[in-house]
């Protein structure tokens, strides 16, 4: 806008990433490929070069890494921006990761968060695939479930923990995978009664006038048809479980990452919270991708199947 | 299992050369001589009336008192062919021989495959859609034996016959792959491959090689010749088509029907195509016929 061309935007924004890209790529002269690459990059609904969206996302990083350094520069704490007490500079949050993983025991935490988050995706797994397969296929069952689905789709989850300390008699992990259940299981009967419903009635129709009955018909072809996307909603679960666990953790716990964050404001160092913090969104973005390979593996067919 | 028709036509009792075209005989076989009642007819409309009930209270006459009758040929097949502009009830006349839901059953009327009601979708009515229909999960093989897994076969017995199915549609060395790495010609083969798969009385198309190009239509129109000359097959094939040459060239009867509401205009019975479709498109007969019918779609005479 304020620029002559009136590009202005574009252009800014793909010059600093010819700098970028120049100075992390060799230095040869820009080839007319790179240049079309970033030139695509930036323009609507054009397409990243995967060197291109790295160069990107470090340049996210590196921004953020070096506004936080700028705000908590200096050695006496008044000469800061911001205070240590409210956000330690880069260098004191690293020299804090020994502790973290010794006095703090990390890994056990980390276990314990994992083996609730597992628990707890078993049950959803274990039960909403069944009663969402049935709703999907019929829809009797459907709207039987309706009424419950709903409301768990629909109740704030921080409402359900009290709730579940009350029914599980206290915190224990009962009380943590009765808490990932119940904030999970309405979503997902939800996802596996459509993706069931979804399956296209030519392929029933076909599978039925080769002679299956009504129960091959829902085990070898609509299951199998809609186990993709069954499989997508499962990443989905796993994956708001990390968030779930951390809650649930937070308001009461002995081990586990969100104890970790929660002690760590009240008497360890604060600098273990941005840790735990990072080791948290870490594991949830490795375990995503994990299972996104496995679905490439499982459903070539699918497009665009675990992206 | 695949001798030349004409020599297993000619070792039957009954079976006599009725003509010669060009050289070549054509034979009909009459019913066994033990036997002189007529055969019990491959396929029956009787007076079928489909009408729906839409959502918003109102109803649409799909097809109206629709009857057909295509006659069992000993040794060979028939083509019966369906035209009609789009809406005039073609697939419902399929969907209700299929046994499929909504279309079936008919409002009024009654469909009988070989003397018997169709109450429902049945192995020996099999379907092949537009729409490429095998089963994503499962490779070639698998999706070629569905209908002989659905009905107990060991699984050595029925991928040895899912292969000789395989084999008989031009698909041999593809039988690990999945269906999305096969072009659309090579997925309707496996269509086809895996409906004869059941040994179906009927072949219900709706409009199969709708989505194909024209040489891969070509040659899944031979695929059909050959299917339903076979004598060990003895398949009548019911096939919605929009293409008037392709009906024209394929079939034994041709079903022309009009919309609004759905019902057949004029029924026509052919000689089973004897020459390639080079040399029979060009005749005046064909020629004619191609035209005639293709005027009649365009809305002409289509009352004469
Ligand atoms: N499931 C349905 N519900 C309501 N109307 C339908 C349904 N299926 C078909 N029809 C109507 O019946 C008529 C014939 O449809 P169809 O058999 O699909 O025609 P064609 O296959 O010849 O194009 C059309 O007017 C269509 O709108
Ligand atoms: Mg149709």
């Amino acid at each position: 806008m304020n620029s002559p061309e009136g590009n202005a935007p574009r252009g800014f924004v793909a010059k600093i990433l010819a700098l970028f890209v120049e100075r992390a790529g060799d230095p040869a002269p820009a080839a007319p490929a790179r240049t079309s690459a970033l030139r695509s990059a930036f323009t609507l609904r054009g397409e990243a070069t995967p060197l291109l969206a790295a160069a990107a996302a470090l340049t996210c990083v590196g921004t953020i890494i070096l506004l936080w350094a700028f705000v908590t520069w200096g050695k006496e704490a008044e000469s800061r921006i911001l205070s240590p007490v409210k956000l330690p500079s880069p260098a004191e949050t690293l020299e804090q990761i020994p502790s973290l993983i010794t006095e703090r025991e990390l890994l056990k935490s980390t276990l314990w968060s994992l083996r609730r988050i597992a628990l707890g995706f078993l049950c959803v797994v274990s039960i909403g695939l069944p009663l969402g397969v049935l709703a999907g296929a019929f829809a009797g069952v459907r709207a039987f479930l309706t009424p419950p689905v709903l409301f768990l789709r629909y109740a704030p989850v921080a409402a359900l923990l009290p709730l579940t300390i009350l029914w599980a008699r206290g915190v224990g992990e009962g009380q943590k995978v009765l808490f990932l259940f119940l904030a999970s299981i309405g979503f997902f009967v939800h996802d596996v009664a459509s993706a069931i419903g979804a399956v296209e009635d030519r392929f029933v129709n076909t599978a039925a006038t080769l002679g299956a009955n009504s129960r091959q018909l829902v085990v070898q072809v609509i299951f199998p048809l809609a186990l993709p996307s069954i499989v997508t909603s499962m990443r989905t679960v796993l994956g708001v479980s990390f968030g779930y666990i951390v809650l649930a953790e937070v308001i009461a716990a002995e081990y586990g990452l969100g104890y970790l964050i929660q002690s760590s404001e009240r008497r360890g160092a604060k600098e273990h919270i941005y840790l735990v913090l990072l080791v948290i969104t870490s594991l949830a973005f490795c375990i995503d991708r994990g299972l996104a390979a496995l679905e490439r593996w499982l459903f070539p067919y699918k497009q665009g199947s675990g992206r | 299992m695949s001798e030349p028709r004409l020599d297993v036509a000619m070792q039957r009792p009954g079976a006599h050369v009725v003509g010669e075209i060009d050289g070549n005989p054509v034979v009909e076989s009459a019913a066994p001589t033990e036997n002189h009642a007529p055969r019990t007819p491959a396929l029956e409309l009787r007076h079928v009336t489909k009408i729906f009930t839409l959502p918003n209270g109102k109803q649409t006459t799909a097809v109206r008192d629709v009857t057909l009758v295509v006659e069992d040929v000993a040794e060979r097949g028939e083509v019966v062919s369906v035209l009609g502009p789009s809406g005039c009830g073609k697939s419902t006349i399929l969907n209700c021989v299929a046994g499929l839901a909504p279309h079936h059953p008919p409002t009024t009327g009654e469909v009988l495959v070989r003397g018997e009601h169709v109450g429902g979708p049945s192995a020996s009515r099999g379907m092949v859609f537009q729409a490429y229909t095998s089963f994503p999960h499962l490779t070639v093989l698998d999706n070629v034996a569905f209908g002989l897994r659905v009905r107990g076969m060991e699984r050595d017995e029925r991928h040895a016959k899912a292969l000789d199915w395989i084999g008989r549609v031009g698909l041999k060395g593809h039988e690990h792959k999945y269906p999305h790495q096969l072009s659309g010609g090579q997925q309707q083969r496996v269509a086809i491959a895996r409906t004869l798969a059941c040994r179906p009385q009927m072949i219900l198309m709706d409009e199969p090689f709708g989505a194909l190009d024209p040489a891969t239509r070509r040659e899944m129109q031979e695929l059909l010749l050959s299917i339903y000359r076979d004598p060990a097959i003895e398949v009548t094939i019911l096939l919605v088509t929009h293409s008037v040459v392709e009906a024209v060239y394929l079939s034994t009867k041709i079903v022309l029907m009009k919309p609004n509401p759905g019902e057949i205009v004029k029924l026509w019975d052919l000689a089973p195509p004897s020459h390639s479709f080079e040399e029979t498109r060009t005749q005046p007969t064909f020629v004619k016929l191609v035209a005639e019918i293709e005027s009649r779609l365009r809305g002409r005479d289509v009352d004469a």
